[in-house]
């Protein structure tokens, strides 16, 4: 018994050690770990699950330092980046890391608040699932419509929306595209386009920040929609809290999209369990792992000891992800912003030319330039969305 | 508007790419990691519903959506097409279909068939043999040492016994009189 408790708590730990890894590596995500993982022999069972399990929801924490101080986005962060940037240019980019880290952990708390009517919702005995997937491409396409028409300029958002989503049907048929082309739409163009200024001293400040229940709150519920719905990614989910708040205030909009971020990867595991249905690259690793039951009357033990695993990544991450924030803020503002604009600018061009190679690096190019154009027309980057939320609209029309 | 015909410039080269680019090539075993993405694969019509067939390859079988009709039963095809789901199964929405090899593009012999009836039934098949026994509307027909014997439903049954045939036709097995059979025969 002792000896299964250590078992783990180690690969709990070690799923945590690998999160930071791939939160903080621009571009290396848990869905890359979690097939690494796959080949070796010794994780075969329940501690291959807890570790890749441990490893997701540590990402969704460590995630918002690249994004912050570099400006280097993923899928889950590409709408975090202009509000975590700018708060950076005003010294503040700490308390950036602090909001975030403070929301992931407050949206898991409200996950497992939420896990036993979520099951209800969606499983048995209400069954709403085919409801909401018949639903979502209504859903889609009213979130497209309204991100569009509450622009300021309405003919320049569509066509920026248009342009991001004829963008994202044509790179859908290329491999590893989402990557580069969300570093060239929110990264890069943000770096290119950036205002050549000093970076001010970070102010290192531990008072507790107040976050809005309804921010974690509208990010759980969004986590959950797309959790069970196949090919739409928490990036659609961030789009669609973000927007059902409509706050301006970059604080909420960080304390929204971290908690969506969190948990959608929370929810993907639950749902495993529910439908038996994995909605992620890290949620297939751990059906490989484990043979899934699924949960009826009473959760299953696997699903137990995976969701204990998961509150104890959650809160080493919300440490972790304060202290080595507050490293890197203490130290930031020694290194020009110019040089800084250059090093994240190459960084981001290496990671987009590693994993996915030269046609990513197209990818990228054209991504950059539509990222400028969003910039230079003042619309909106929510706009840019599109280059998901067009293709994604297809897909369900095709389905029905 | 300089950037904006730039990015236009780079989406047409992109979908220049894309139409060179090739999708993974996957077994049917596998295409539940490729949910929401398009793939190849290939596989042996082994049943056809109206814009829908049924492939099968090895062990594994998946249902394809194609406005497409012009393949028959046991035709081995290549798909390419996106993973979606529909009431809870894995389905291929077919972009793509090329005809790889006709069902009718080998003909078999009994014992191959009864060796190998697992990859055939439900398929149509072209078999050679002799005919055994000949009623009103089917026959036996036997491979040349008589080791071998199938019922061929096929009207104007009047062949002499032992003429040599091909017979034409979708493999069936009667579930109730545990036996196979050739359906639609066509004889020549």
């Amino acid at each position: 018994m002792l000896n299964e408790l250590l078992a783990i708590i180690s690969f709990s730990f070690l799923g945590f050690l690998t999160g930071i890894a791939t939160g903080l590596i621009p571009g290396f995500h848990t869905n890359n770990v979690a097939i690494m993982l796959l080949s070796l022999p010794f994780l075969n069972d329940l501690k291959g699950a807890i570790l890749i399990s441990s490893a997701a929801i540590t990402h969704t924490f460590l995630d918002i330092i690249p994004s912050t101080f570099i400006g280097a986005p993923e899928e889950d962060t590409a709408l975090v980046i202009l509000p975590a940037h700018s708060m950076l240019l005003k010294g503040l980019g700490y308390e950036a890391i602090s909001i975030s880290a403070k929301a992931s952990m407050l949206s898991v708390i409200a996950s497992f608040m939420l896990l036993l009517p979520f099951k209800f919702f969606i499983g048995s005995p209400l069954n709403f699932y085919t409801f909401v997937q018949k639903a979502m491409p209504f859903i889609l396409i009213a979130i497209s419509v309204f991100v569009v028409a509450t622009s300021r300029n309405i003919k320049n958002a569509f066509l920026i929306f248009m342009l991001a989503g004829l963008f994202g049907i044509v790179i859908s048929r290329l491999p590893n595209s989402i990557f580069p082309a969300l570093a060239g739409l929110f990264g890069a163009s943000t770096i290119i386009m950036a205002k050549k200024e000093e970076l001010p001293e970070q102010k290192i400040d531990e008072r507790d920040e107040s976050i809005e229940s309804l921010d974690v709150a509208s990010g759980v519920l969004a986590g959950c929609l797309v959790a069970i719905l196949p090919g739409v990614s928490s990036a659609i989910a961030t789009t669609m809290a973000l927007e059902s708040r409509r706050k301006s205030n970059e604080r909420n909009a960080i304390a929204i999209l971290s908690s969506t971020n969190t948990a959608t990867n929370f929810f993907v595991i639950a749902t495993l369990f529910i439908l038996l249905k994995a909605r992620s690259g890290f949620a297939i690793a751990i059906q490989h792992f484990l043979l899934i039951s699924k949960w009826n009357n009473t959760p299953p033990q696997p699903l137990l000891i995976i969701l204990a695993s998961l509150l104890l990544s959650s809160i080493l991450s919300f440490y972790a992800t304060k202290f080595i924030g507050k490293i890197i803020a203490k130290n930031i503002s020694r290194i020009n912003y110019s040089m800084l604009l250059i090093l994240s600018l190459a960084i981001i061009i290496a990671m987009v030319t590693i994993f996915s190679g030269i046609i990513g690096l197209a990818i990228f190019i054209v991504a950059t330039l539509i990222g400028i154009n969003c910039l230079k027309m003042n619309v909106r980057r929510s706009n840019l969305m599109g280059v998901l939320l067009l293709p994604l609209i297809l897909f369900y029309i095709h389905l029905f | 508007m300089k950037y904006v015909i730039l990015a236009i410039a780079g989406i047409a080269f992109l979908y220049g790419v894309s139409q060179l680019y090739s999708p993974p090539h996957v077994d049917l075993s596998n295409i539940w990691k490729y949910e929401g993405k398009e793939i190849i694969t290939e596989g042996k019509i082994i049943n056809k519903i109206g814009s829908m067939f049924e492939i099968r390859n090895g062990n594994y079988t998946c249902y394809v959506y194609s406005w497409k009709k012009d393949f028959s039963y046991g035709d081995f095809v290549k798909i390419r097409g996106n993973v979606g789901e529909k009431n809870g199964m894995l389905v291929i929405y077919a972009n793509e279909i090329k005809l790889l090899k006709k069902w009718d593009g080998e003909t078999l012999t009994l014992p191959y068939l009864a060796e190998n009836f697992i990859d055939y039934i439900d398929c149509n098949v072209s078999i050679v043999g002799h005919v055994y026994a000949s009623y009103t509307d089917y026959f036996y027909l036997i491979d040349e040492y008589n080791e071998y014997r199938i019922k061929v439903y096929y009207e104007n049954s009047s062949f002499e016994k032992f003429q040599k045939v091909v017979v034409k036709g979708r493999l069936r097995y009667n579930s109730h009189r545990m036996e196979f059979y050739i359906e639609g025969a066509n004889v020549e």
